[in-house]
C-alpha cells in the first residue's frame, strides 16, 4: 500500500514537471500584430478547451469538476469569439486601405477595439488555463 | 520524450488496474481512480505541451512571413473551439437518468390525475 503512495507522489512530481515544461511556451509572445496575438491567444485557448474537453469526458472526473471546467469556458468563448471576428474586421480593412478603398483612421479605430477585446479576453483564458491545470494537480 | 510519457501513464493505468483488485477494498478503488487521473494528466499535458509547441512554430512562420492569419486559418480554430464547447456543456449537463419505458397503458391515453 506504502509502495503505492510513493509511486502516486511520484507521479504528480512528474506530470508538474511536465505542466511547468508546458507553461514555459507562450505563442501570444511570438506575435507581433494585434491580428497575430489574436491568433495566438485563440490558438492558445483552443488547446486548453480541448484539453478540458477530453477532461470532461473522462469517468474518472467529478460532474463538479467537468461543470467548473465548462464554466470556466462558457465565459471565455464569447470574448474570444468576438476578438476573432473584429480581427477579421481589422483584416478587411487593411486590405481594403491597400486597394484605397478605407482609410488610415478606420483601421486605427478597428485595431484599437480588438485590442480592447483582446485585453479583456487574456484573463479569461487564463482562467480557463488555470483550471484545466487545477484538474492535473 | 512523447513516448516516455505514454508509456509512463500507460502503466499508471495498469497499476491502477492492479488497484482495483478486491483485496484492496475501497482505498483500492480510491487509487485506482488517483492513477488513473495522474495517467489523464501525463497525456493531456504532453498532449498540450505539443499543440502549444506547434502553435508556436506556426505563429513564428507567419511572423517570419509578415502575414495575418487567413480565413482559413481562424475558420480551422473556430470550428476546434465550437467542437469542444459542445463537449464541455454536454458533459456538465452530467449523466442523463435514462427515461423509464413507456407503459403500455400510455397509448391509450390513461393518466393517474
Amino acid at each position: 500500500m506504502h509502495d503505492i503512495k510513493k509511486l502516486a507522489a511520484a507521479v504528480c512530481v512528474v506530470a508538474m514537471m511536465a505542466l511547468s515544461a508546458c507553461g514555459s511556451l507562450n505563442p501570444v509572445s511570438r506575435a507581433e500584430t494585434a491580428s497575430q496575438k489574436t491568433y495566438a491567444l485563440y490558438g492558445t485557448f483552443v488547446v486548453f478547451e480541448e484539453q478540458a474537453a477530453q477532461i470532461a469526458q473522462d469517468s474518472n472526473v467529478s460532474l463538479e469538476v467537468k461543470r467548473s471546467l465548462a464554466a470556466a469556458d462558457a465565459v471565455a468563448k464569447p470574448v474570444m469569439d468576438k476578438s476573432v471576428d473584429l480581427a477579421l474586421t481589422v483584416d478587411g480593412i487593411r486590405e481594403d486601405l491597400a486597394e484605397g478603398n478605407s482609410t488610415e483612421e478606420l483601421l486605427v479605430i478597428a485595431t484599437e477595439n480588438l485590442m480592447k477585446w483582446y485585453l479583456d479576453a487574456v484573463p479569461k483564458v487564463q482562467a480557463l488555463v488555470a483550471a484545466v491545470r487545477g484538474v492535473r494537480k | 520524450m512523447s513516448v516516455a510519457w505514454n508509456v509512463l501513464a500507460a502503466m499508471l493505468r495498469a497499476l491502477g488496474l492492479l488497484a482495483t483488485d478486491p483485496a484492496w477494498g475501497t482505498k483500492g478503488e480510491a487509487i485506482a481512480r488517483f492513477l488513473a487521473l495522474g495517467a489523464l494528466a501525463l497525456e493531456r499535458g504532453e498532449a498540450g505541451r505539443a499543440d502549444l509547441e506547434k502553435l508556436a512554430a506556426h505563429i513564428d512562420t507567419m511572423v517570419a512571413q509578415g502575414r495575418e492569419p487567413t480565413e482559413g486559418e481562424w475558420a480551422d480554430l473556430r470550428a476546434r473551439s465550437d467542437a469542444a464547447h459542445a463537449i464541455l456543456q454536454e458533459a456538465a449537463k452530467g449523466d442523463p437518468t435514462p427515461e423509464p419505458e413507456s407503459p403500455a397503458d400510455d397509448s391509450e391515453g390513461g393518466t393517474k390525475d
